[in-house]
């Protein structure tokens, strides 16, 4: 009897486990454009005279950074390069500068200012931004040496503050440019599906459909999870078998393969993960409930 | 035995040099050498007070945080100290900077401090900051008690 109960009270934990996890572990800063109807379209100034590499080393690198997070819902735009803030950072006059200077803390790279009115502190109104003077830089577009630190890494990051949202700590593989430090040589210029999902939590996720590939059909709802970066899909197939097709971080799907386990279910699966381990839970055919850890990724 | 898994976790700490990554935008780590040494004091304590105001030029936000000190592990301080940060609230306008840790009051922190120049202000910004929690320093994931986090700060210093 008190061995069932604790079963019970196992797969009660494990299914209020899944009902509070979250699929992504992005934080929001609190503040940002999405009171706009074309978020991010007021322009952006770069103060390239005075960044290394001038307007096609450190200015075009910014702007590589913000178009890293162009969707279909909004596009960074950007003026022609200027320095309207005379230096001065931060700077409260209407204008999203972004510049290069003095004046930042020890250990930081580059620093985000936003803006806001305090009766509505959701709603970013101005953003400056400044690369420090005070480390040494690559801004160009292959591999930076181990000894500088890549500017079209800090641009992305710091354009993602911008848009509202914090430093991610929990998430390191793949690590989201969210992530707070970035060393010396090391590249991350593409957004990882945490950075996407934090940017789509706010402004909304493109508006389109596809089909997943690898084809079939379903008779149930899908259930979803992430493991290592890896998202991992589950449906119920016409044969009552439960698939998985994960979808990589290098976005490619790996296609549909037979769950391992065996085994039949009438019903919707449902997906978690607890400690590296994606937990699959399914109403058996006899009406259990069955668990299924599977100890590896795709 | 705990004493001795104590002393071993601080050794392996101060000893590679590792501490959990966190906050300042876009920066290098700071590990706990680095933070140690470099600020000139460290506290325990509590927050009790903050105010924010303009800077002279009207550019910026500051805040001025006040904090009970319940315990100096690095330096000498009174009972109270008060540090700068940017960033705050004044009238219709906020501004809120991606490099500066946010305090409330009542807030149980430990700070490392740069106490050397005209004002004191935190030593690697949101690195220079870690809230302690039912006894314990959370950063990053990584939880400790705060007597092994002192204990390891001390030894940093040297």
């Amino acid at each position: 009897m008190v061995r069932s109960l604790w079963k019970v009270g196992l797969v009660v934990w494990f299914l209020g486990l899944m009902l509070t996890s979250r699929g992504s572990a992005f934080v929001l800063s609190g503040h940002d454009w999405s009171y706009q109807s074309a978020p991010m379209g007021e322009d952006w100034l770069v103060c390239s005279s005075t960044m290394p590499g001038g307007p096609s080393g450190g200015g075009q690198r910014t702007k590589d950074g913000a178009v890293g997070w162009n969707d279909s819902n909004f596009n960074f735009t950007f003026g022609v390069d200027a320095c309207l803030s005379a230096g001065v950072y931060p700077l409260p006059n209407n204008v999203n500068q972004v510049d290069f200077g003095g004046g930042l803390g020890i250990g930081v790279l580059a620093e985000t200012t936003s803006w806001f009115f305090t009766n509505n502190p959701a709603d970013t109104i101005e953003c400056d931004m400044r690369f420090s003077s005070a480390v040494p830089w690559y801004t160009g577009t292959g591999t930076p040496p181990g000894t500088q630190f890549d500017w079209w890494s800090v641009a992305i990051h710091e354009m993602g503050h911008c848009l509202g949202l914090d430093h991610e700590t929990r998430i390191t593989n793949p690590t989201p440019v969210m992530s707070p430090s970035l060393a010396a040589g090391e590249v991350r210029r593409t957004l990882t599906f945490d950075d996407s999902a934090g940017r789509d939590a706010i402004y909304g996720a493109p508006s389109s459909w596809a089909l997943v590939p690898g084809g079939g059909f379903t008779p149930s709802a899908p259930a979803a999870t992430v493991l290592n970066g890896d998202l991992a899909l589950f449906v119920r197939g016409t044969d009552d078998h439960l698939y998985v097709n994960w979808l990589l971080t290098n976005n490619q799907w790996t296609g549909w393969a037979l769950v391992p386990g065996g085994g039949s279910t009438p019903s919707t699966p449902a997906a978690t993960v607890l400690d590296s381990d994606v937990a699959l839970f399914v109403r058996g055919t006899d009406d259990r409930l069955y668990a299924n850890f599977l100890l590896t990724g795709p | 035995m705990r004493k001795a898994l104590r002393i071993t976790c601080v050794a392996l700490l101060v000893g590679v040099g590792l501490w959990p990554g966190v906050g300042a935008t876009a920066m290098y780590q700071l590990g706990l050498p680095q933070l140690s040494r470099g600020a000139e004091t460290i506290v325990l304590g509590t927050v009790t007070d903050q105010m924010s105001a303009w800077n002279d030029l009207h550019t910026a936000i500051y805040t001025d945080v006040k904090v009970e000190v319940e315990e100096a592990i690095k330096g000498a301080v009174g009972p109270e100290v008060t540090f700068r940060i940017t960033g705050g609230e004044v009238g219709a306008i906020g501004m809120r900077t991606s490099t500066d840790p946010t305090f409330r009051k009542g807030e149980r922190v430990i700070v490392f401090l740069h106490t050397s120049g005209s004002t004191i202000q935190l030593f690697g910004q949101q690195q220079g900051k870690f809230t302690v929690s039912d006894g314990t320093v959370t950063q990053a994931g990584q939880v400790m008690p705060v007597p092994d986090f002192s204990a390891a700060i001390r030894a940093a210093s040297q």
